[in-house]
């Protein structure tokens, strides 16, 4: 079975629409109110932030953050803003990180450092344990803020109702599909799905643009693995669902059965299958291999992409402020910094991942810009309800 | 002297009327020690029940138990057959450098299952290591690692020193005239091994057994990396679909039950247990002359101490000198780590030794089926994985764990107290088994006669009894100390924020793909929980 050899070509996207509508919509607001940082901003913004449930008539419009005492803060904008122009962070903020310590912890430093008044408690665990937690814990939770690896594990916390909304501003800023349509949780990297293979057995344009030509290729028949204990795996299936149908979805989970795919757990575990040889392909989320290339960079691996199928999924890790907090203000001040110039230009210049905001510049050739990537429109609120995926799962013999 | 084995009396196990204070302590313990899992029946009973029906009779359920039952008859048996003849091999030969031996084997205890299975995966897994060394000698394919008999292998093989380490307390305490007695009698070293020694041993050996079979069904991470389809996998599956903890703890009610039954199997298979004798004489000292055998005898040490300790150690070292990562500041090494880890354990096993004390007193001394449901209580946290005792007190210490005292609150959750509990939870039995071998070891005609003598009760316990039961408590309260060191789940879930030991930093390193940055606290792992060792077999050694 010969497929066209032309492999995945990089495209210029329709994504660059909602980019630039994104871009120009609130492009007024910033500039202008740089203000000067009081110092005793922080927690002292009494009523403006903190209705929980209803966000939109908190006074936190296009127009800046009006402080009781009459300071004002630009708001986050799509174009960037500068951590000296946001509020300033005063008190203690105890964050719940299914993020690696590795990959997260130098910034969420970086904004501790630039606050005298500002402590971090972080605690580090998987995203699902900490949701396991969250929830035994109840409203006794010490935790602030969750920040999480995919979008996935938020949607579910919003759906136990345990997330408080955010600002207007960001969540103009951040895309809606990049978000929670309530506006209880926002994205603030991206990353996406990708072919991971050693390059010593397949050259790429070999491999299929086609995510699903994989399952029924005899040439990858023994010799394709991917990570099936992660929520972002759960995600996955779930969106092939969503957008192809569970029959569909059944059929091809498993052909990828009858083809052999090996199932691995943990987040490098496939990478390093793949870098090892011990099989040539892999579905993994790109910044993985990103960092098995960074850490071992004669490691024979690297990584393509799908057109515009879900095998080039984008999805988020994100954040949170959790209903029992009572750092509202702090907690979302501290959301502001991720989305800001600084946070953004980390995640793409550290982590390999991509901005959600577009006035970020990529300087880097180790990944592909993300405009170079043909991944699908998906709206990532309708991975909320995982259940379905676990069943279907469970159902082929995967889990 | 009388050199017999007393087996006519077991009426001075019972015969004293029941002591009240020591069954009311004792079922506190077994209470404290079950009181956790009454989350996993509140949380099960909110399953839908449609849905845990449909899970319990897929086929597959049939296929994970029965995986389940092969992993853990296969572990026990295998970490038998490793561990009793290395026993023997350590206490009863001339073996030159005996200390050394008796280290490097008791060592894989300390080593955590994911990074033992972590090595042999990189080393055996197909185009791994060993693949790459064998090719040039045209072997192009290696049966593959992966599956339930991989995952079998590599338990035993960091599993059986709990049948070593019992087992060798067992010999070192057994009085050997005996033994002499049956040479002299004419049996060959063989038979007098099956005839005397080894029953003997056998409460040892069974003690030692259990441990290693309620390991085998709660191990979570070697099954994970090789593939095997086994219960603790279902659990952490199921952990991890979003849906909170209700089917995880539904899955993990069906371990307690397979573990209940474990339970009751052994209690029945251990039998007459009436070891001691009313000698006080230990023998000659009469070791087994190994002559040129001794070669091959320290061969099979150096090798097992190769493949299980050595082995690991290089791999993430080499992993160390390619990496090229720049990481954050908080992955150099720094001795907090190895304070925190030591500190907790110790904390960890003192607690445990102490709990046990009554337990297993009662349970070996009164012949009462309350003591040995007590004591066999304790046991059932053993098997169950750490990440849902450590949700149980999750919930239980964020919303029950706050006192008030006055004007000042205290509050246990993400606090030491309720980690060492946690510990204590799971790794008790290894204490309670190990004490309550050590009781039955002492005749309790030596309590009779101090207690004819004018002793109280607790005055025979503690200048009689406590003496001589004491290097059992020891090497109990050493298992609860190097496990400690080891624990991972529970470790993420309940310490201090910023609260970090050698294993939260193995884990942070690993889970970040910096494998390298992993061998410097896991070698340390292996260097401090090897010295603990040395401390240990001092005090034990006569």
């Amino acid at each position: 079975m010969e497929r066209d050899n032309d492999g995945p070509i990089p495209v210029r996207l329709p994504i660059d629409r909602r980019r630039f509508l994104a871009a120009t919509g609130t492009a007024i607001g910033a500039a202008g109110f740089a203000g000067c940082l009081s110092d005793d901003d922080g927690d002292g913004d009494g009523d403006d932030g903190n209705g929980d449930g209803g966000n939109g008539d908190d006074g936190n419009g296009a127009d800046g953050n009006g402080d009781s005492d009459g300071t004002e803060y630009a708001d986050i904008t799509p174009e960037g803003t500068s951590w000296e122009d946001l509020p300033d962070l005063e008190g203690s903020l105890t964050i719940y990180s299914g993020r690696k310590e590795s990959q997260i912890e130098p910034v969420l430093r970086d904004i501790e450092e630039y606050y005298d008044g500002l402590e971090l408690d972080i605690r580090f665990d998987d995203n699902e344990t900490h949701l396991s937690t969250i929830l035994e814990e109840g409203q006794n939770s010490p935790a602030d803020i969750f920040y999480t690896q995919d979008s996935g594990t938020l949607g579910a916390l919003a759906r136990e109702g345990r997330t408080s909304s955010l600002p207007d501003d960001v969540i103009e800023t951040v895309p809606e599909s990049w978000r929670d349509t309530d506006g209880t949780w926002t994205g603030v990297s991206g990353r996406v799905r990708c072919i991971a293979y050693n390059t010593d057995t397949w050259d790429p344009e070999d491999l299929p643009d086609d995510i699903f030509a994989y399952a029924d290729d005899e040439r990858f028949e023994d010799d394709m693995g991917w990570r099936v204990d992660s929520g972002s795996y759960l995600s996955w299936v779930r969106a092939l669902m969503i957008e192809h149908g569970e029959e569909f979805t059944r059929e091809y989970l498993t052909d990828m059965e009858d083809a052999g795919v090996t199932h691995y757990e943990g987040g490098s575990t496939t990478p390093n299958a793949i870098a090892a040889g011990e099989v040539g392909v892999g579905f993994v989320n790109h910044y993985y291999v990103g960092r098995v290339m960074d850490d071992q960079p004669d490691a024979p691996i690297n990584v393509t992409y799908t057109d515009g199928d879900l095998g080039s999924l984008f999805n988020v890790s994100g954040t949170a402020v959790l209903d029992s907090s009572d750092e509202q203000e702090l907690a979302r001040n501290f959301i502001r910094h991720l989305l800001g110039s600084e946070g953004q230009q980390f995640f793409v210049e550290t982590n390999r991942e991509y901005a959600v905001i577009p006035g970020v510049e990529y300087d880097h050739e180790d990944v592909p810009q993300l405009e170079e990537i043909n991944y699908p429109e998906f709206d990532l609120n309708q991975l909320a309800d995982i259940e379905p995926a676990v069943d279907l799962l469970r159902e082929v013999g995967i889990r | 002297m009388s050199e017999q084995t007393e087996t006519e009396s077991p009426g001075s196990r019972t015969g004293d009327a029941r002591p009240l204070g020591l069954t009311l302590l004792s079922g506190a313990v077994a209470a404290a020690m079950v009181f956790p899992l009454t989350w996993l029946v509140f949380r099960a009973s909110s399953v839908d029940f449609d849905r845990a029906y449909g899970i319990v009779v897929r086929p597959r359920t049939a296929e994970i138990l029965g995986n389940s039952l092969l992993l853990m008859v296969g572990v026990t048996v295998l970490s038998l057959c490793i561990a009793v003849p290395l026993a023997v091999l350590t206490v009863r030969t001339d073996i030159p450098y005996r200390r050394f031996w008796t280290i490097v084997i008791a060592l894989p205890l300390a080593i955590p299952s994911y990074i033992g299975a972590f090595a042999f995966v990189s080393a055996f897994r197909p185009k791994g290591i060993v693949q790459g060394w064998l090719e040039p000698v045209g072997v192009t394919e290696l049966p593959s690692i992966y599956g339930l008999h991989g995952a079998t292998v590599i338990i035993a093989l960091y599993t059986y020193p709990y049948i070593y380490i019992t087992t060798r307390a067992a010999l070192l305490r057994m009085d050997t005239s005996l033994v002499d007695a049956a040479r002299t009698l004419n049996h060959d070293r063989l038979g007098t091994f099956y005839r005397v020694t080894l029953p003997q041993i056998r409460p040892a050996i069974a003690a030692g057994g259990l441990l290693v079979a309620l390991y085998a069904v709660s191990d979570f991470g070697t099954p994970a990396f090789l593939q095997a389809d086994v219960y603790t996998r279902q659990i952490f599956l199921e952990h991890r679909s979003l849906g909170g903890a209700d089917y995880a703890a539904f899955l993990s009610l069906q371990l307690v039950v397979v573990t209940a039954f474990v339970l009751a199997v052994e209690s029945r298979v251990r039998g007459d247990e009436t070891i001691h004798t009313d000698s006080a004489g230990s023998g000659s000292d009469d070791r087994i002359r190994l002559g040129w055998t001794k070669y091959p005898a320290m061969g099979v040490c150096a090798l097992l101490g190769f493949a299980t300790l050595v082995m690991p150690v290089i791999i993430y070292l080499s992993w160390l000198a390619t990496s090229q990562t720049d990481v954050p500041e908080s992955f150099q090494f720094s001795w907090v780590f190895v304070w925190n880890s030591v500190y907790v354990a110790g904390f960890a096993a003192v607690c445990a030794a102490l709990l046990a004390l009554p337990v297993a007193y009662l349970a070996a001394r009164h012949d009462s089926l309350t003591g040995h449901l007590f004591e066999r209580a304790t046991y059932i946290g053993f098997a169950i994985p750490g990440i849902v005792i450590g949700l149980a007190l999750v919930y239980f210490g964020a919303n029950y764990g706050s006192f008030d005292f006055g004007p000042v609150t205290v509050g246990v959750y993400q606090s030491i107290p309720i980690l060492v509990f946690a510990y204590v939870v799971r790794f008790i039995p290894q204490s309670v088994g190990s004490t309550r071998t050590a009781v039955l070891q002492v005749n309790p005609k030596l309590d009779e006669a101090a207690r004819t003598l004018g002793y109280g009760r607790l005055e025979t316990f503690r200048n009689v009894t406590f003496p001589l039961i004491a290097p059992g408590v020891v090497a109990g309260a050493a298992l609860v100390f190097l496990t400690t060191m080891k624990e991972l789940p529970a470790t993420l879930l309940l310490r201090p924020t910023g609260f970090e030991t050698l294993v939260t930093r193995i884990w942070a390193a690993e889970s970040a793909g910096l494998y390298g940055y992993a061998a410097i606290p896991a070698l340390i792992l292996i260097v401090v929980s090897g010295l603990s060792l040395v401390i240990i077999l001092r005090q034990e050694d006569i």
